[in-house]
């Protein structure tokens, strides 16, 4: 990656540069150019034409108007339309039909929660919807924030879909960095390619949600370990390349030439019926 | 014994007027705080924290009227001086009143540089501990909540940053450590944004004669300057060492 030290305003490149910023400098002019609007993106702030850095990051452009600021920030801001693994913590409610399940989404510090009505998955009727307990994981898209209001989830989709909903327990929930989650759903990089590339030879299940949390699901248990093992590998390559291809094919190789690999059991019946 | 050698021209630790001492940070200390940094003036150490945003609870509804006045910034801050940091051990029977001044001061200066949140009834709160006190409590401590803020990736507008100064004999010694602090001479704090020279909190020690007041301004000015130098210089470090985990 090709990190400037530049602090002066600099004309809008054509090319992708990366630029060290701390809050207040100013990364990008724009009196030469003839942007009407100008679409800001986190860690950003526009000062009349000057575009202007809130955070500590590497400053980005993508054309044609888009500016933003990548972060190493470890704390999850909900933000609508992100997809992300929630916990369930409770259901509150009494009607049915409003009852919310209360899902934790993750940070630091204050425990940042959401709620998702128990009906917003799709299929689900009043007498048969999923039925989750406390601990279960959730794969949903964030809704709504509102500064007044809890973050509203939702399950369904318009589409047709249907990679929502609980995720299985018996899969393995790796708790990566969001930079790294980010960088999994990122096309061409290290860590999604990692991903085709077991997908090729083992067959996996995963959910990447942007709050930090990666589900795992292989349906046996040596595989699942090692798969696990291997995100775990690739978060501390910290985005090198060939350390993480290395580990892939190692992975790889072992799990396709495993034979004595034990299912997990998973009785679990998440869609019920007539739930108490 | 005398603040500036009447031999050399040093001061006792051996700096010029102009020279601030040697400022260290280590960001992430605090693994249970959103941000933390343990910032290191020259001996004067200093823990700073944050925690937030977060649920700011809710309204104690008998309070009344006393809703109104309550302070919707969202902020809380604290400046706290340990029981060991000084030479003698204070046991304290109460609050030092002055920690609830420059707890003021610190709220007054980060107000300035955050945002209002994105959500109404959150609340960030930064805490400053000193552990080692070797004067400048309250610059280090703006600085180092500062710091302490980006590491939490709390938006900010700008840096700020703190400097004491003192003035003898129509000297201004920028950066005083405690020996100088004890002299009851002249002392100003300031908090700034350095970038544009903007002071947003000035604390005034021990009267003086108002055409000292210039003087120690200027050099305070100055002396932040360079203190702001020394920390850019620090976090940008930083981050190009945090570099290989943003994403592309």
């Amino acid at each position: 990656m090709d990190v400037m030290d530049t602090t002066d305003a600099d004309e809008v490149p054509k090319r992708r540069t990366q630029q060290i910023c701390i809050p207040g400098d100013v990364a990008f002019n724009l009196t030469n150019q003839s942007m009407k609007t100008v679409s800001l993106g986190p860690g950003v702030r526009k000062v009349q034409s000057d575009i202007m850095a809130t955070r500590v990051g590497v400053m980005q452009y993508r054309p044609p108007a888009t500016f933003f600021l990548s972060t190493t920030g470890d704390s999850y801001s909900p933000a609508t339309g992100d997809d992300v693994i929630g916990v369930v913590v409770k259901r509150k409610g009494h009607e049915v039909s409003e009852q919310t399940y209360v899902v934790d989404l993750g940070r630091n510090t204050g425990r940042q929660t959401g709620i998702l009505p128990i009906l917003a998955f799709k299929g689900a009727t009043k007498r048969y919807r999923p039925n989750l307990k406390k601990g279960d994981l959730i794969y949903g898209r964030i809704r709504r924030t509102t500064p007044d209001g809890p973050v509203r989830l939702t399950c369904t989709s318009n589409t047709n879909q249907s990679f929502w909903g609980p995720l299985r327990r018996t899969g393995a929930l790796y708790r990566a960095s969001l930079p790294f989650a980010r960088r999994c759903l990122t096309d061409g990089s290290p860590e999604h390619d990692m991903i085709q590339q077991v997908g090729v030879r083992v067959p996996f299940e995963t959910a990447i949600g942007v709050n930090g949390r990666i589900w795992l699901y292989t349906g046996m248990e040596k595989s699942q370990n090692l798969l696990y093992s291997l995100f775990r590998d690739a978060e501390a390559a910290k985005g090198d390349g060939d350390v993480i291809r290395k580990a892939t094919v190692r992975v790889v190789q072992e799990i396709a030439s495993m034979s004595d690999d034990i299912p997990l059991e998973d009785n679990t019946q998440y869609w019920v019926t007539r739930v108490v | 014994m005398e603040l500036i050698s009447p031999l050399t021209g040093l001061r006792r630790d051996g700096r010029r007027e102009d020279e601030i001492r040697d400022i260290k940070c280590h960001f992430g200390v605090a693994k249970d705080a959103d941000g933390s940094v343990l910032f290191e003036q020259g001996n004067t150490k200093i823990l700073a924290t944050v925690f937030g945003p977060s649920d700011a609870g809710e309204n104690d509804d008998d309070d009344g009227d006393l809703d109104l006045l309550e302070d919707p910034s969202g902020l809380e801050c604290e400046f706290k001086l340990s029981a060991f940091s000084q030479q003698d051990r204070r046991t304290g029977q109460g609050d030092d009143p002055r920690a609830d001044e420059y707890s003021e001061y610190m709220e007054m200066c980060y107000k300035v540089v955050m945002f209002p949140h994105k959500n109404e009834n959150s609340v960030v709160k930064v805490t400053c501990q000193v552990l080692q006190a070797d004067g400048s409590h309250l610059a280090a401590a703006l600085t180092a909540g500062t710091l302490a803020l980006i590491d939490a990736g709390i938006q900010i507008k700008d840096l700020i940053v703190g400097c004491t100064t003192t003035i003898i004999d129509g000297k201004a010694l920028v950066d005083i450590s405690s020996h100088e602090e004890l002299q009851r001479l002249p002392q100003v704090t300031v908090g700034v944004i350095a970038r544009s020279g903007e002071i947003i909190v000035m604390d005034m020690k021990n009267r003086f004669h108002k055409d000292l007041l210039n003087p120690i301004l200027a050099a305070s000015l100055a002396g932040s300057g360079k203190i702001f130098e020394e920390v850019e210089a620090i976090v940008r470090e930083h981050v190009k060492n945090s570099a290989p985990n943003f994403t592309t």
